[in-house]
């Protein structure tokens, strides 16, 4: 008796040890390039280093520094605008880019016969790097000699002038993302089961309320997926307004990303850099959490 | 105390790794330590547009001609990754450059780092003194009375214009000709423009700067205050600003590289740029046949001329140039630079070295003269404070705010100086 | 008669309606498929552009002057050795996908299929390092890489991307979907973890599988600030890196550039066609049941 349970331990415990193989080949990558340098990022926010010589403990001074408890509050209001830049860009950039997808694959998935060629199509911009992506672009936007402009007679100022910048970069950024969402949701809605299209479809439910009832519910954990994945993106922005309007006019489109990428090379302050991307991780965790929480809470009811 | 300790921790856990790593892989020992054989240097530049060509062309003639003693290998890469790359050589001296081209602009920030190689003895090396070379680019390498980089050329901004618009006789010399010459040319109707401002973060900057020194004014003063707010630096904003809005000879919103596009679309009379361009227009071998031309920046010439402008200075970095040996060979390399700096001008940079600038070849390239002759009475700025790169930039936002509309000249540059001054006490922490 | 005659009428009805849809559908995306054409077709027709021609002829959508001069000069300059950087990205991002997706399918296959302990925990700290910007990793890794000695080596541009835990979180997502009724069969039937892993549930996730790799495939592709960052000789360089000096070189000669940007986008596009018909194929073969 006794010794059939320390059988049944010693199995169950190969039995843990043997599933733990099975993440050991992932977990070694990632303790190497994944956790070293985020342990690094969380003690280096708590310190001072150039990138060249020595690195110096000064504990909370860099938090105290970018919530302006430190100095005369430049770089705090500099930092905040900036978070509060990317939050902008975050609010309104992930809603169209979980909605404008899904319409399209939507779209493609009711098209029964070009659906590749438009899904080949739609998907094109999104394997073109932001580099190029912005020059093409740059074209469509200028001023005065621009392809929108020409093209319907307008003269608006699209880059160089708020609010116009953010709707720019809202279209430049809808365009380049929209095809791998799209990817994504297409696939997920193969796996929405046919049957229960078609029994709504004999109950006499509208393609309206088969949508709401039958396919969304099906295609929850592509939706939460895409969710967290462009949210994710939506933070980390960073070549859009690099490129296309340079943070500005005025520094109305720099966002975190572009402040914390020149405080640590521009200015080679990597402990003030770390500190800063420690606080837009918070940020993001917060938000990600929320966001996963109102999904899931979502699903339940 | 406990801070210290930590500190030192912090150090060891970092460095710890890689000398365990270096331990087992140390591999050849550093063929340069050796007395005799061929010395290998490292030289990084940034140089990734078409200059990067004839540079790599300049390399391999020395190589050529010093076989079996000195070898360079070119490391090329964007500035941003270069600099981003250089904070890191310290530790990794395998791979770590020996000789580093830079803007003049970076240099005191790098020498902040203490990255670089003091090389007060390089003019009697080479046997050269001031007088041989343009004097702001000579001074540009001494920071705190030691000298940290020695120059290569001087890259002033000119003014390309359109000769299908405009005729040779008719280029301004001043700013007021300028003015006068734009508002004749300005065509509304058929979609002509004298200047198109450029309203975002460009040459702009550079071209306010250069009015700003015109003007009598500077961008930092003795103790590296930023004064561009001074009443000249708001008369030449004022003046760039009037360019849009009361002569209206440049369209509102011009953006960063409409100005480019409304030039090439022979929209646009005037442009302002750097030598750069010079190839990309094809400038120095179809001088005569190109339909764009290019003259010296009103105000930037003659007795009291002036304008601002950059230069590429050559640096060597202490941790590899560990000995005289390896010291002597880098020298050597700068001094095939300077003797023929002729072929880099072809690169469409303005040689920092006089007397190639008086050669018979260097003067039959007629695209270069006008840079030349700005060049010669160019002002680099107060480089050698670390903090003049972002001083820089903050006026660049402000020329920005104010062509674009949103404050006054006034304002925008008082705005700019106020945060400028703040940002140097916060970044300080 | 009469009740044939309603039937036909409303047969008749729903085949219209059935048009009507049809032509709402391809009415829509043929409007999306224009706006979103407009910029690409602006690309395509600049770089076949004579060089004086893209300002002069900015808002025409074609050339006035066709030319392939501008592909013959990316591939033709012998600093810009474009041949050699597409070899290089193609071993790189190939020998990357693979390793990825057989680490990270392993990996999701544990996080979601089995049971050992502290896995909710462990997934919940991989998921963490999403949060850390890249630019931050940036620094660390370089060091990292450095002291393995990997500079100007291939692995510098596979390792760290191995640790991305957007392919773990994505296939664990999807592997949640497959119902644990067909494990429990196999397991009845004796088949061991491994023997489930690849004859069960990868099969079922060969779609997950094929978007996963097409997405990896991309982002090693596109990736152009980390190569940069670990490779000094340009031959090293993989053809994102490469074209990124490049637009540096040609930074106002746009036909070159569109022609560079083109040329470096069709491999991807490439494999985007061909991983569709999988894709496809996969999606019939899948009998996922949400």
């Amino acid at each position: 008796m006794k010794a059939s349970m320390s059988e049944k331990h010693r199995t169950k415990a190969l039995d843990e040890v043997s599933s733990f193989l099975f993440v050991v080949p992932y977990l070694v990558f990632f303790i190497a390039f994944a956790l070293i340098p985020l342990v690094l990022c969380l003690t280096l926010a708590f310190c001072q280093w150039d990138g060249a010589n020595e690195i110096e403990w000064i504990g909370l001074q860099n938090f105290k520094l970018l919530f302006g408890a430190l100095g005369t509050g430049q770089i705090a209001k500099e930092f905040w605008e900036a978070i509060l830049h990317t939050l902008l860009f975050v609010a309104i950039e992930t809603p169209l880019l979980i909605i404008l997808p899904f319409a399209v694959a939507l779209l493609i998935h009711k098209c029964k016969r070009a659906g590749n060629f438009f899904m080949g199509a739609f998907y094109f911009p999104s394997i073109l790097s932001v580099a190029t992506v912005c020059i093409i672009w740059y074209f469509m936007f200028d001023t005065n000699a621009g392809i929108l402009n020409n093209l319907f007679g307008q003269n608006i100022p699209w880059l160089t002038q708020q609010p116009y910048a953010w709707i720019s970069l809202f279209i430049l950024s809808s365009w380049w993302g929209i095809g791998g969402n799209m990817v994504l949701y297409l696939a997920g809605l193969s796996n929405v089961p046919k049957d229960c299209l078609e029994a709504a479809a004999l109950d006499g439910a509208g393609p309206w309320r088969s949508l709401i009832s039958i396919t969304i519910p099906c295609m929850r954990h592509t939706m939460i997926y895409v969710l967290m994945m462009t949210t994710l993106s939506s933070f980390n922005v960073f070549g859009q307004p690099e490129i296309l309007t340079a943070g500005g006019p005025d520094s109305s489109t720099t966002v975190a990303m572009m402040e914390i990428y020149n405080t640590a090379f521009g200015g080679s302050k990597f402990g003030r850099a770390c500190a800063m991307s420690l606080l837009l991780a918070i940020i993001m965790v917060a938000f990600t959490i929320t966001s996963y929480r109102l999904q899931t809470k979502g699903d339940e009811l | 105390m406990m801070k210290k300790i930590v500190s030192m921790i912090l150090s060891a856990a970092l460095l710890a790794p890689c000398i365990a790593f270096s331990a087992c892989n140390n591999g050849p020992v550093d063929p340069n330590q050796e007395e005799e054989g061929e010395i290998t240097l490292r030289f990084w530049n940034g140089f990734t547009g078409m200059d990067g060509d004839l540079m790599d062309r300049i390399v391999s003639d020395f190589n050529e001609e010093y076989a079996g003693e000195i070898r360079i290998v070119t490391d090329k890469m964007d500035w941003d990754t270069l600099f981003t790359k250089l904070t890191t050589t310290k530790s990794n001296l395998n791979t770590a450059p020996h000789i580093v081209a830079m803007s003049n602009q970076r240099l005191a920030g790098v020498v902040d780092q203490e990255l670089l190689l003091p090389i007060d003895d390089l003019p009697d090396y080479l046997g050269v003194s001031e007088s041989d070379y343009i004097a702001a680019a000579w001074n540009a390498g001494v920071i705190d009375g030691t000298r940290y980089s020695f120059p290569l050329d001087v890259h002033p901004t000119a003014m390309f214009y359109n000769k299908d618009l405009i005729s040779e006789e008719e280029l301004p010399e001043t700013w007021e000709e300028f003015v006068e010459v734009c508002v004749a040319k300005t065509d509304l109707d058929a979609g002509v423009y004298g200047f198109a401002v450029p309203s975002m973060y460009s040459i702009t900057k550079d071209i306010f700067a250069s009015i700003l020194l015109q003007n009598g004014g500077s961008i930092l003063d003795d103790e590296n205050k930023a004064v561009y707010n001074s009443q000249e630096g708001i008369d030449a904003l004022q003046f760039l600003t009037d360019l849009v809005y009361t002569q209206k000879v440049s369209p509102e919103n011009v953006g960063a590289g409409g100005d480019y596009t409304l030039f090439m679309a022979d929209r646009s009379v005037f442009y302002f740029d750097g030598p750069w361009l010079l190839n990309t227009f094809g400038l120095i071998e179809n001088w005569d046949t190109s339909k764009i031309g290019v003259a010296p920046m009103p105000g930037a010439t003659g007795e009291n001329g002036v304008s601002f402008s950059g230069s590429h200075q050559l640096t060597l970095m202490k941790n590899t140039v560990t000995s005289e040996r390896v010291k002597e060979a880098c020298y050597t390399f700068i001094q095939y630079l300077q003797v023929n700096s002729i072929e880099w001008a072809y690169a469409g940079q303005v040689p920092a070295y006089l007397p190639t600038l008086e050669s018979e070849e260097y003067l039959a390239i007629d695209a270069l003269q006008p840079f030349t002759e700005t060049a010669l009475k160019a002002r680099l700025g107060e480089t050698d404070y670390k903090y003049f790169y972002e001083g820089y930039n903050y006026m660049g936002v402000a020329v920005s705010n104010a062509i674009s509309g949103k404050y006054t000249a006034k304002e925008a540059l008082d705005n700019a100086v106020r945060s400028f001054s703040n940002w140097v006490i916060d970044n300080e922490y | 008669m009469k009740t044939l005659h309603a039937a036909r009428s409303s047969g008749a009805l729903r085949l219209r309606r059935r048009t009507v849809n049809a032509v709402v559908i391809y009415c829509a995306l043929a409007i999306v498929f224009v706006i979103f054409f407009l910029p690409m077709l602006w690309g395509l027709s600049t770089s076949f552009k004579v060089e004086e021609d893209v300002f002069l002829t900015i808002t025409q959508f074609f050339p006035r002057r066709w030319t392939i001069q501008n592909y013959v000069d990316v591939f033709a300059n012998p600093y810009t050795p474009i041949l050699q950087w597409f070899f290089n990205s193609v071993k790189i991002s190939v020998t990357y996908v693979v390793l990825y997706l057989l680490i990270t399918s392993l990996a999701a296959f544990g996080f979601s299929r089995l049971r050992f302990r502290g896995r909710e925990i462990l997934f919940w700290i991989c998921m963490s390092s999403m949060m850390v910007p890249g630019v931050i990793n940036m620094i660390p890794n370089y060091f990292i890489i450095f002291h393995l000695g990997l500079i100007d080596n291939m692995f510098a541009m596979v390792l760290p991307g191995l640790s991305g835990v957007f392919g773990v979180f994505m296939l664990r997502q999807f592997m949640l979907g497959v119902p644990k009724e067909y494990d429990d069969a196999a397991r009845i039937d004796g088949a061991g973890k491994l023997r489930i892993y690849y004859s069960i549930v990868l099969p079922l996730c060969l779609p997950a599988l094929v978007t996963l790799a097409l997405f990896s495939f991309q982002g090693n592709w596109n990736d152009y600030m980390w190569p940069l960052m670990v490779t000094n000789r340009p031959e090293t360089r993989t053809l994102a890196a490469g074209l990124s000096t490049f637009i540096e070189r040609y930074s106002h000669q746009y036909g070159k550039l569109m022609a560079g940007a083109i040329v470096s986008a069709l491999p991807v596009l490439a494999v985007f066609l061909l991983g569709q018909k999988y894709f496809i194929r996969g999606i019939s073969v899948g009998g996922i049941k949400g």
